[in-house]
């Protein structure tokens, strides 16, 4: 991958989904940071990179300039909303591809039910859950990490919330990370989008029946609340629907899969939280910032303005590279190395601003609970890296794959239940 | 010594009270429940208040003197 940009035009003809970028990504990202913040490429119908921590905030910060909106109806066209290049499906990918005021309506309906106390709450359910799929490979000595272990619980808990029955878990979190690990521009993206229709169906098919009967649940939620005096049309509760399972099931796994590879790439740190379970809660914030599961969104930007002493014209598309900034040294001391310890961490692995993930608590509650319990359960486990393979797309920071071999052990739930069977 | 918790900047991150809860509380949505609001800092709570002030991502707590 190039490693020079030419100052003058801050030109750097990269594509950010392509796969040789991904392969020098930290190098690049770095001279990126010291030589030119905010870079152009002339890829996907031109945009720009901010790759500093400051940039990025900047931007992320100011949704007056840097506009989330998804143009759906050609009313504001060039707004394209968080993908780049544009999202082939023709509906939003919920509240995130809204700007505030109407951002706002949307959000604070779901607020509570994310909110540390809310999360506190679930941690029982997240164990159980946790416990059921760790019961059924854990007499095998062997699994699949990705498709036996992180995708059946960030599926369940997911499922459980948005009340989903648990059997259509796997479905759920397989159509994600298909549809996350694909570059945007390859052949199988179409299938992958395909996949994603149907799944649309059967939400609305479920919000069908929430309406009618209405349960303690995400989509009931939904359903039964009103925005601008008006109950929320169907269209609008499946597209935020989909949004919470998009942001529940493949990030999640895919923070916990990096750091079970990491803590086994690196031994003392693994004996270190396997003894000390209560220094996972630190890990976490520094596990998200150096990992990054979402490595950038896009913006669309609303006036002419300048950032960083770059001209940028209304109408242009930006890249805010969280991962990138949270690889700063002008914020993080040493930001390539992991250190547990690292206090304030102030990382943007969930975004800045009022876009903020909503799920970043119950991310942080599914880490603590799913790394603790592997540690305390498999404390052996091996991953074959050689069988450990990246998403070839590099938006979610993922893997698609990553088998571990680990001393059997024993079961541990009385009575499987339906999410140990999803 | 006083906390100001800017209305606008704070965005639910949680930082704040996850390290100081001494000091710091949710609201009903998961906010700074001081967000919008200067508040005094009770001796003994200065630590807890600038702790949790230097690990918000959004720099959304000001302390003031």
């Amino acid at each position: 991958m190039t490693s020079h940009i030419d100052p003058v035009s801050r030109e750097f003809d990269v594509d950010h989904h392509s796969e040789e970028f991904w392969e020098s990504a930290p190098e690049t990202f770095a001279m990126l940071r010291e030589k030119c913040p905010v870079a152009h490429s002339s890829q996907h119908g031109g945009f720009w990179m901010l790759t500093t921590y400051d940039t990025v905030a900047e931007a992320a910060r100011d949704d007056d300039r840097f506009s989330s909106y998804r143009d759906l109806d050609g009313s504001r066209p060039g707004y394209d909303g968080v993908s780049l290049p544009p999202s082939r499906r023709p509906t939003r990918t919920g509240m995130i591809e809204l700007d505030p005021p109407e951002f706002t309506k949307y959000r604070r309906l779901l607020n509570a039910s994310f909110s540390p106390q809310a999360v506190e709450r679930l941690r029982p359910r997240i164990l159980e859950i946790t416990t059921a799929v760790l019961d059924v490979v854990i007499e095998r000595g062997e699994c699949e990490l990705v498709k036996d272990v992180a995708g059946p619980i960030t599926a369940a808990v997911t499922m459980d919330q948005l009340g989903i029955p648990a059997d259509r878990g796997m479905r759920y979190s397989n159509t994600m990370h298909d549809l996350l690990s694909i570059s945007p521009t390859s052949p199988g993206q179409a299938a992958a989008v395909a996949q994603v229709e149907e799944l649309l169906g059967e939400l609305r098919e479920q919000v069908r029946l929430r309406r009618a009967a209405p349960q303690d649940d995400w989509i009931s939620l939904l359903v039964t609340a009103e925005v601008d005096g008006a109950p929320i049309p169907d269209d609008i509760v499946v597209e935020n629907a989909f949004l919470l399972v998009l942001g529940g099931v493949d990030t999640t796994s895919q923070l916990i899969l990096h750091s079970l590879r990491y803590l086994h790439q690196n031994p003392e740190l693994r004996e270190d939280l396997r003894e000390h379970p209560e220094r996972l809660r630190n890990a976490c914030e520094e596990f998200l910032r150096y990992f990054s599961p979402i490595q950038w969104f896009a913006r669309t930007v609303t006036r002419d303005c300048e950032v960083d002493g770059v001209d940028l014209k209304a109408g242009e598309r930006v890249l805010l590279c969280w991962g990138s900034g949270n690889h700063d040294a002008a914020h993080f001391e040493d930001p390539e190395v992991v250190n547990i310890d690292r206090s304030p961490n102030r990382h943007m692995a969930f975004g800045v601003g009022v876009h903020r993930c909503i799920g970043s608590h119950l991310a942080r509650a599914q880490f603590e609970i799913v790394v603790g319990e592997i540690l305390r359960r498999m404390p052996d486990y091996s991953v074959d890296e050689g069988e450990t393979r990246p998403y070839p797309d590099r938006q979610v920071n993922g893997l698609v794959r990553m088998p571990a071999s680990f001393t059997p052990g024993s079961r541990e739930a009385l009575v499987a239940t339906e999410a140990g069977s999803a | 010594m006083k906390a100001q918790v800017d209305a606008d900047r704070c965005s639910g991150h949680g930082r704040c009270f996850d390290v100081a809860l001494e000091f710091y509380e949710p609201d009903d949505e998961g906010y700074n429940a001081f967000r919008g609001q200067t508040v005094d800092i009770p001796p003994g709570m200065e630590d807890a208040a600038t702790a949790g002030s230097r690990h918000c991502p959004e720099a959304a707590i000001a302390i003031l003197d």
